[in-house]
């Protein structure tokens, strides 16, 4: 995918969670800072209300997007669902996207009655989510192909070595740059006090570049280049620590998941069972 | 995952919301059929199931769940659950509430008191009922359910017979013509508690509305006349007001301290009772206390006035007085001769003002009298102008002078003839030509001179020569031995008029008394 297409996929997807959350928050405003002992005389609780028509619809259109959303994500990582059509890096956004924006619409279902014993679910699924955010995190500082596949260590090094050698290629007026890119003590010590140092290590670089390379489109060229090679030595000195993360973030997400899941089954069982069907 | 975190999860999932706390014994995952129906949501019966006291409203066609607005609803569309501890699953629009569901509508005053007002425990009957707090069920629609009997048993306890929704008082719906005593004229307007008294009875107030005496008017009113007048008032009062206007019919004066005597009886009423109220109090100890003092204070002695009956009487007009000639004679001024007989008006009366005066009038002649006299009489015989001097009370004509006092005693025929005679010199005038001063004592001036000339010019002679005053004019004084012509013989015995006889003297015919030819010729023939 184009890169502008890309960002313009992701822009959408934002601005539909966006405003999906602003909306329902507008219109719903008043019956939620409604306390709950009074929800039931406000004058859209029939409308608002987790059994009503629209807190209803909310409830299952948030859980039919969670679902989607983890269905598809789940099959194309286990069984390489649409893998072919599309890469496995958008899967993840769109996984993300639905299971942002079901929650969302489970949140107004809710009416935010998440409070005591009841918020059991509700946290369960704030888990997920969250665990999700931290998961995404942990899961860009493990270089992958554009398929989304974890690159072993060497084809890290091979993607670093051709990022220096682009560099190389350039016509700069010393090899100042190439010289300072070999210094790695910026990212030693711990992930945070590395943060910082290569903050303060990028800083002097684009210094060094802006004086030698007058061309503005140039210095960009270079200095992302330079960024991807930090980066790319960043994530290579942390490889280890994010892998074993990522490996105990899949035993936290995966079980608030199950836990969501069953709950949201009890929940639509007992539903039913007690007769509240929605339109149907 | 613990089980203990997957019970409250499951149980999270199964229970919406804590339940209120009229329902907390319902909590509890074993309790949800106690009010759900599996399929059904909420159906009405299970919630009768337990609400008795609603149901038996439903069975008995009463109250508000069992109207129109509400024969058709589920329970829960109105009463909702799981909204916490603190929710009021009863609770509505009581500002705008149609209590005409209930089947009690609410009036008057009922639309502005407080739900709260009425619905509260002790007003309930049911005992049962009254546990439930904050309940609007089982009230029933006897007044005194809710109000107070003020009454105390005394009157009926269908209130609103009387009383109307607007206000307990006054009693609109009462009409007291339905009472044993109607109201009348003025009762209309008394205030109720003026024969209603306020009381305490109880220890509460209470106001007698039952067995109250009212044969008599003195029952309720008190009798100012201390039983003088009999105890019908209705005699002379009626019920508009005990003013009279009138002259009750039949009205026994002499019964009141004032008995009507002599003119009064026939005076209208409004003579004396001048302020249109007959019963108006009224001072009569003294006459002026109604009449006008016509005298204007000329009687006050010592910063006392008389009263008028010192003078006048009840059976005459004030025209008439008892003040007689004893009582002018007790006076100052003691009535003698003509005053006698003179009427009273002509000394009282003032002409100025044709008033009656009695008092400052003055007491000499002249006060009266007009005093023609004026300075025509010197002040030593008509002293400071008092009349009495000549003249008395018995006539004005009858003058008591002493003309000796004068210089011209009156002797003779002087001494009959009236005074005018000398001294009015002629009445034609307004002071009648009063001479009294002064007055010449010839004969002459007074006495005409009827021989003209024949015995010399006036004032050469004198009358008495001839005549004298005692006698009639008779010229007795003539001695015919002095003049020239003696009579003797038989000419003494002739009569004068044989020899003087009427001739023209000095112009006009006069009896010729000098004889110039006496010779007997001249007279015999």
């Amino acid at each position: 995918m184009i890169k502008k297409f890309h960002t313009a996929y992701i822009g959408v997807l934002i601005s539909i969670i966006v405003f999906v959350t602003t909306y329902i928050s507008y219109v719903g405003m008043d019956f939620y800072k409604t306390p709950i002992e009074e929800r039931f005389y406000h004058a859209q609780y029939d409308w608002f209300k987790p059994s009503g028509l629209f807190g209803h619809g909310l409830g299952i259109i948030g859980t039919l997007l969670i679902t989607i959303g983890v269905v598809m994500y789940t099959l194309a990582k286990k069984y390489g669902f649409l893998t072919r059509v599309i890469r496995l890096k958008y899967l993840l956004e769109f996984h993300i996207f639905l299971c942002t924006l079901g929650p969302i619409l489970i949140l107004f279902h809710t009416t935010f009655k998440f409070g005591g014993v009841v918020s059991i679910a509700f946290w369960s699924m704030v888990a997920v989510v969250l665990s999700g955010v931290i998961g995404r995190f942990i899961y860009i500082q493990i270089p992958r192909s554009i398929e989304g596949r974890e690159l072993s260590l060497t084809e890290i090094r091979t993607n670093q070595e051709k990022i220096i050698e682009k560099i190389k290629s350039l016509k700069l007026p010393n090899d100042q740059i190439i010289h300072e890119l070999a210094d790695k003590s910026c990212l030693e010590g711990s992930y945070l006090q590395s943060r910082r140092r290569q903050g303060k290590y990028i800083r002097s670089l684009k210094k060094l570049i802006n004086a030698q390379i007058t061309d503005k489109k140039e210095q960009r060229s270079v200095m992302n280049l330079v960024r991807s090679e930090i980066a790319l030595s960043s994530r290579i000195a942390n490889l280890n620590r994010m892998q074993k993360l990522f490996k105990y973030w899949h035993v936290a997400h995966k079980p608030f998941a199950l836990i969501m899941l069953i709950v949201v089954v009890i929940h639509v069982v007992v539903t039913l069972l007690f007769g509240y069907t929605w339109i149907f | 995952m613990s089980p203990i975190l997957w019970s409250m999860s499951v149980f999270g999932q199964l229970s919406p919301g804590k339940l209120s706390a009229a329902h907390s014994d319902l909590e509890g995952i074993s309790n949800c059929t106690e009010c759900h129906t599996l399929g059904k949501q909420i159906v009405n019966q299970k919630c009768l199931d337990c609400h008795q006291e609603i149901s038996f409203l439903l069975d008995e066609n009463r109250g508000y769940h069992a109207s129109v607005e509400v024969e058709n609803k589920s329970c829960a569309e109105c009463h909702s659950e799981h909204h916490g501890q603190e929710f009021d699953a009863t609770k509505f629009d009581q500002e705008n509430f149609d209590h005409l569901l209930t089947g009690y509508e609410l009036e008057g005053q009922h639309h502005v008191i407080e739900c709260r007002d009425c619905h509260q425990s002790e007003n309930i009957a049911n005992p049962e009922i009254r546990k439930l707090e904050n309940t609007f069920l089982g009230m029933n629609e006897e007044c005194l359910s809710c109000h107070e009997d003020f009454h105390q048993e005394t009157l009926t306890n269908d209130c609103i017979e009387c009383h109307g929704f607007d206000e307990w008082r006054p009693a609109p719906k009462f009409d007291h013509n339905n009472a044993n005593f109607v109201l009348k004229g003025a009762h209309n307007e008394v205030d109720c508690k003026e024969c209603h008294e306020m009381t305490q009875r109880n220890g509460k107030d209470f106001q007698v509305f039952t067995g109250l005496e009212f044969s008599q008017c003195i029952n309720c009113h008190d009798d100012v006349h201390e039983g003088k007048f009999g105890l019908n008032c209705l005699d002379c009062h009626n019920e508009n007001s005990f003013k009279l206007t009138t002259a009750p019919e039949n009205f026994n004066h002499d019964l009141t301290n004032y008995p009507l005597e002599g003119l009064h009886i026939q005076v209208d009423c409004k003579e004396c009772h001048t302020t249109g109220n007959n019963t108006d109090p009224l001072s009569f100890n003294e006459c002026k206390d109604c009449h006008e003092d016509y005298h204007e204070g000329e009687f006050i002695e010592n910063g006392q006035s008389p009263d008028c009956k010192e003078c006048h009487t009840l059976e005459k007009k004030f025209d008439y007085t008892l003040f007689g000639f004893e009582e002018h004679n007790a006076s100052r001024f003691a009535l003698e001769g003509a005053h006698m007989a003179t009427p009273c008006f002509a000394c009282h009366i003032d002409e100025a003002d044709e008033k009656w005066h009695f008092r400052s009038i003055g007491e000499s002649c002249v006060d009266c009298h007009e005093n023609i006299h004026r300075d025509k009489i010197t002040d030593k015989f008509y002293p400071d102008n008092d009349c009495t001097s000549c003249h008395n009370t018995e006539s004005w004509a009858s003058v008591d002078f002493d003309h000796n006092n004068t210089d011209w005693p009156l002797e003779g025929k002087h001494g009959e003839i009236s005074c005018r005679e000398c001294h009015f010199r002629d009445e034609s005038l307004a002071d009648f030509g009063q001479v009294f001063n002064g007055l010449n004592t010839e004969c002459s001036t007074c006495h005409e001179n009827i021989h003209g000339n024949q015995f010399g010019p006036v004032g050469s002679f004198s009358c008495t020569n001839c005549h004298t005053t005692a006698m009639e004019w008779n010229a007795n004084s003539f001695d015919h031995s002095n003049t020239e012509f003696p009579l003797d013989g038989e000419h003494a015995k002739v009569d004068c008029k044989e020899c003087h006889k009427p001739t023209f003297i000095d112009g006009q015919e006069r009896i010729e008394y000098k004889i110039q030819q006496f010779a007997c010729i001249d007279c015999h023939s």
